[in-house]
């Protein structure tokens, strides 16, 4: 029977780099399993917040906000600042992320500044919790079925490294940090997969919308700006604001300028960029694999 | 979409690949006699063709939007990925299949490629009908590339229904049968094209997925008059309308003697004229009627296809509105 334990050196960190690949693959498709399909109906994706806010975050559901009030003139872009257009915009939308946008901005300030406004999170709240119910984000539920398949991955991983260590003291070897390195490595990817804010079936719904609108992607230059429809508000959402021209949306530059120059061109769109910024996804981009799904 | 009651018909046997489809068939207009009982709740619906490239409208629009038209041959070989999102798809709106190279009218057999493919697909997403085209796209082995008009005969009568049979057998659903458009009339006929339509109809027992830009194309393309070609098709098979758009070009062969052809492109709007058969359609086809706006190119901004959704949902309602006040006047 085959001992992984009398390997060394190379061969053992070989043999365990194959062992945590199993068995991060495994968790994930015992993930799949328990948050797939299942009998909860689908929310309908046609609110391009909802979507957003599945893709990235609610940070993100508010950029997209910002950008689409914008475009369609409620919200002025002015020099690192924007500001409602006037106190009566606010009367002009009717979705709550808007109206709370438009109220926070009746004075000026910067695009940031909406995140830590109780509107705007309240409104984002509702879009949480209608994911979480439709079963796209997860929950203390979700988090719950989660729990003892990520411990056993834990525990088969770090058993082995202890039990490998343990031996190689006894014999006198001391050269375990990489296999240590390793394992450490290893368990902050399933810690990171435990705590991703979307669950299998939302990674799913994500796939499906970006496979559904990739024609309408291609054809971005397309999408005009001027808000007559959601056109470029959903192609934000899905695929990020880097997916919106520059040419025909220059004032995504001037609002959110990282982002722009730095998200086009990747399936991860803007997401890429709101996760480098620190918070904004929660663990909707964790794992290495979780933009796009 | 008209829901009727009913069973597959008796000499339907279901393919091994559809049997999923089998569950959904009494749903299928076509696949029961068209003469069934109608569910007089059902209403009349006018949806989209769904085109990657309006993704985002029609997301965005999806309350104005009742159903909608998938191309089946863009998706034969999908990868589950594709059918999952195709699903997803479903999820938000009713779907419908349409066919564009099974070649039904024609005296060559479906492939089975195509009709796996669309029992494939059936069993995949559960849509509320499947259609295809009377015509021909292939022979002696080269794909035209074109839905092509087959002469008008008791031949290609014969041959259609046989196709019809074919892929109702593959699929476990009957198709709703699209009246093609042509730019020429097809040489060596003995039928006009309601004779022949009629006759496959009749035949076959699908229902009518009717064109109504070809119809009114092949009218003033040939010199008749489109409310009499309309009024000689066997309108209480009807289950389903397209409108489309199309431009006039000169007449394939005229040289210059200035005669104009109109050809049916997809890439316009729908013209006044279509908006008035459909009217026309629906003053005197009781039944729920489908209806279907199909662009397939210089996609205009999606407030135009609003508009021309609004426009069908009108024509719609005047023509139940006549059809209202016409027994009304008869009491009188």
């Amino acid at each position: 029977m085959f001992d992984p334990f009398v390997l060394h050196g190379g061969e053992f960190l070989l043999f365990y780099l194959m062992l945590a690949a199993v068995v991060y693959l495994g968790l994930r498709l015992v993930y799949r399993v328990v948050e797939g399909d299942g009998d909860l109906a689908a929310p309908t994706m046609t609110d391009p917040y909802l979507i957003a806010t599945l893709r990235a975050g609610p940070k993100e559901a508010l950029r997209v906000a910002i950008v689409s009030l914008t475009d369609r003139g409620l919200l002025i872009p002015m020099s690192g600042s924007i500001g409602s257009k006037s106190r009566h915009s606010v009367k002009m939308v009717n979705r709550p992320i808007e109206k709370a946008i438009l109220t926070r901005y009746i004075a000026r300030g910067s695009p940031s500044a909406i995140h830590s406004d109780a509107g705007a999170r309240a409104a984002c709240d509702e879009y949480q919790k209608t994911l979480a119910r439709t079963g796209l984000r997860a929950d203390a539920g979700t988090y719950g079925r989660r729990l003892v398949p990520t411990l056993l991955a834990l525990g088969i991983l770090i058993g082995v490294t202890v039990t490998k260590v343990g031996i190689a003291f006894s014999q006198g070897r001391h050269n375990v940090g990489f296999l240590i390195g390793l394992t450490v490595i290893a368990s902050i990817l399933i810690l990171v997969a435990f705590g991703s804010g979307r669950t299998a079936r939302g990674r799913a719904m994500m796939a499906d919308l970006k496979q559904l609108f990739a024609r309408l992607k291609a054809r971005s230059t397309a999408v005009t700006p001027g808000g007559k429809t959601n056109e470029a508000a959903l192609l934000a959402a899905i695929f990020g604001l880097g997916a919106l021209s520059t040419d025909a949306f220059p004032f995504v530059r001037q609002i959110y300028p990282v982002r722009t120059e730095t998200s086009g061109g990747s399936s991860c769109g803007s997401s890429g960029s709101s996760c480098s910024s620190g918070s904004s996804c929660g663990g909707g981009c964790g794992g290495g694999g979780g933009c796009g799904g | 979409m008209v829901e009727v009651t009913g069973d597959v018909p008796g000499d339907v046997t279901v393919g091994a690949a559809a049997h999923g489809a089998v569950a959904a068939a009494a749903d299928i207009a076509a696949a029961v006699p068209a003469d069934g009982p109608v569910d007089s709740q059902r209403s009349d619906r006018v949806g989209l063709g769904w085109r990657g490239e309006l993704a985002a409208g029609i997301f965005a629009h999806l309350d104005h939007i009742d159903l909608l038209e998938v191309i089946a041959d863009d998706h034969y070989r999908a990868s589950p990925k594709e059918l999952r999102a195709l699903r997803t798809l479903s999820a938000q709106v009713p779907l419908t299949l349409h066919g564009v190279a099974m070649g039904l009218a024609s005296t060559i057999p479906v492939t089975a490629r195509h009709t796996d493919g669309m029992a494939r697909l059936l069993d995949a997403l559960q849509p509320q009908s499947w259609s295809e085209h009377l015509a021909f796209v292939r022979a002696g082995g080269i794909e035209i590339g074109h839905l092509a008009a087959p002469p008008r005969t008791a031949q290609s009568v014969a041959a259609a229904i046989a196709n019809v049979e074919r892929a109702t057998k593959a699929t476990g659903a009957a198709p709703l049968l699209e009246n093609i458009a042509t730019l020429i009339a097809p040489p060596a006929s003995t039928l006009d094209e309601a004779e022949w339509i009629s006759q496959i109809v009749a035949g076959s027992g699908a229902g009518l997925l009717l064109d109504l830009h070809n119809l009114y194309a092949n009218a003033v393309n040939f010199g008749d008059a489109p409310e009499r070609l309309l009024s000689r098709l066997p309108l209480h098979r009807v289950r389903a309308v397209h409108l489309s758009g199309g431009k006039w070009i000169p007449e394939p062969g005229s040289g210059s003697n200035g005669r104009k052809r109109l050809l049916d492109d997809h890439v316009h709007d729908v013209p006044d004229a279509v908006y008035a058969l459909l009217a026309s359609l629906a003053q005197q086809a009781p039944q729920p009627l489908d209806v279907v706006i199909e662009r397939d190119g210089e996609y205009p901004e999606f407030d135009s296809l609003l508009q021309q959704l609004d426009r069908a949902r009108a024509a719609l309602a005047r023509g139940r509105n006549a059809a209202c006040r016409k027994p009304l006047r008869a009491a009188a």
